[in-house]
């Protein structure tokens, strides 16, 4: 038996609007300022996939918990999600987000910037409630899990901008892939799956196995969408068309494009990276697109993530081998193929 | 002219190489981060610090981008006939390792047809320096040596671990895993062993 598609969105949008309204609740708006508050709750409020709570919880109720025992802790994971899209917009220049103006453009940049280092301390506070639920050890094992995840976090968006500013393209996917597990996996997958099996065995669960399985299902969701970002509609995806080639965003494709170029392309890609993103013209970029195209590197990225998504399946099995069937497990299972085909 | 399933399926090997490789880096390291933490029930930490991984991920890196180049270029014409039914495996790559230490590694055996494939056995060969130094067989486990079924479009991870002696002198040491069902397709398996001072780093 498996979750239809409808029944898997259904599942995805009941677990995310739960993750959104309990994160909302953390942010303290009745005696705080507007200036804070009206930019923290804007991006919360455009929606999103919620996937990251959605799998947390989910996870949870997998392995043996309640919705209400991961809640603290999913809706600590939107909170940080939310502060990463806010300081990643603004250290990207990015112009849409979920569709529609980013922050750092509806209220400038210093009070976008604030609003995330608000977010982050709301998620403190919504980890901080776990202590009551979940009790001190447990709690603290799962505040372990958020410290080693945010490090991994924005030590990958440092390894990642630091190649943009220095013109790197002497890159592997190797190299590539070491990037996303810290930028993208940790708190999109692995952290997710770790902290919603610790909390529904009551910590009886060895989550190793998760990083596996996050892994791959983390890798064929970042794989996919910078291809949506290249090939995606603006309006399904939400943000502006290839806007990581405007960025220089050393993805897939592009390293596959640097490898398979010919030296004159080679050097007009190399050429093209070394400008700054501000003089990187419409035209240029899409001469940049129209090589990835000639040279197969979409379709070779599309295969690549195909073939780690293959792997996802097998992984999954091995991480939830005790865990009956349910249709929680069926939602997380569900997740791989949404990872590998979705269109927004 | 390019076999094209040929080439998807070897770079959805590719990323399914790629991607094992990093966990492997990345399971012991989250495991030593939230150790102060744990709780009881969960197993205790190994005594020894993890055996060094960087010389293992040069070889594999480098190995990797080989591959990486080899999609990007016309595959090989005259390619093997693959029998029918019979599952790919690759090619495996110890991390490096010191004297009185263990390493584990992984192979995938993928079923790349439509048809489940029928049971199947997983052994290693001794590894061997070229010197002639030998690492019995007996000391690297296969987990699970014995496959049932891999259903069509599937793949089944095979865990190898080696315990390498104290006095196992340094060296590259090169073997065999042999899988019953593509007898025609050993898969490579290579193990540095590092000495002393190497170790020390």
């Amino acid at each position: 038996m498996t979750t239809t598609r409808t029944g898997f969105s259904n599942e995805l949008g009941r677990y995310s609007q739960m993750a959104r309204r309990a994160a909302a609740s953390y942010i303290p708006n009745q005696e705080t300022s507007r200036y804070l508050v009206a930019p923290a709750t804007d991006y919360l409020a455009r929606g999103g996939k919620g996937l990251r709570p959605a799998l947390c919880l989910a996870t949870c109720e997998a392995f043996g918990g309640t919705v209400d025992d991961a809640l603290g802790s999913a809706a600590a994971l939107e909170l940080f999600h939310t502060a990463f899209l806010i300081h990643d917009d603004v250290e990207d220049g990015s112009e849409l987000r979920r569709g529609k103006p980013t922050l750092h453009r509806s209220f400038g940049r210093a009070l976008a910037i604030n609003a995330g280092d608000g977010l982050a301390v709301f998620a403190l506070g919504a980890l901080k409630g776990n202590q009551r639920r979940l009790g001190r050890r447990l709690a603290a094992r799962v505040w372990s899990e958020f410290d080693f995840m945010a490090l991994q976090t924005v030590e990958g968006q440092a390894i990642e901008l630091g190649w943009q500013r220095d013109g790197r393209t002497d890159l592997t996917p190797d190299d590539y892939l070491d990037m996303i597990m810290k930028k993208t996996c940790w708190y999109t997958t692995v952290l997710p799956l770790r902290v919603g099996a610790l909390i529904g065995t009551q910590g009886a669960v060895d989550p190793t196995p998760m990083v596996r399985f996050g892994f791959f299902l983390g890798a064929a969701f970042q794989i996919r969408d910078d291809i949506l970002n290249l090939t995606g509609s603006p309006d399904l995806y939400g943000k502006e068309a290839r806007g990581d080639l405007r960025e220089g965003k050393r993805t897939l494709m592009l390293l596959h494009l640097l490898t398979a170029a010919d030296p004159i392309h080679r050097h007009q890609l190399e050429r093209y990276l070394a400008t700054d993103p501000h003089f990187r013209s419409d035209a240029l970029i899409e001469e940049v697109f129209a090589l990835m195209q000639e040279h197969g590197s979409v379709e070779f990225a599309n295969e690549f993530a195909q073939g780690i998504a293959r792997s996802a399946a097998v992984a999954f099995e091995e991480a939830f081998v005790d865990v009956g069937d349910s249709p929680a497990r069926r939602f997380v299972k569900g997740l791989i193929a949404y990872m590998v085909e979705r269109d927004r | 002219m390019t076999n094209r399933r040929d080439l998807v399926a070897d770079v959805q090997l590719f990323g399914l190489f790629s991607a094992a490789a990093v966990v492997e880096r990345y399971a012991g390291m989250v495991d030593r981060a939230t150790s102060n933490d744990r709780l009881d029930v969960l197993p205790s930490m190994p005594d020894e610090p993890p055996p060094p991984l960087e010389l293992g991920r040069a070889a594999r890196l480098t190995d990797a981008y080989l591959r990486f180049l080899a999609t990007t270029t016309e595959l090989v014409e005259s390619r093997t006939e693959r029998k029918p039914g019979a599952p790919v495996i690759e090619r495996a790559l110890f991390p490096a390792v010191r004297p009185a230490g263990s390493s584990a590694t992984s192979v995938w055996v993928h079923n790349l047809t439509t048809q489940s494939s029928g049971g199947l056995h997983v052994e290693v060969t001794d590894l061997a320096s070229l010197g002639g130094v030998v690492i019995p067989a007996a000391t690297v486990s296969v987990s699970p040596a014995k496959i049932d079924r891999i259903g069509p479009s599937t793949s089944r991870e095979v865990r190898l671990r080696v315990d390498v002696g104290e006095g196992q002198p340094s060296g590259h040491y090169h073997g065999l895993v042999l899988i019953s069902t593509a007898p025609d397709e050993p898969v490579a398996l290579q193990l540095e062993v590092l000495n002393r001072e190497e170790a020390r780093r």
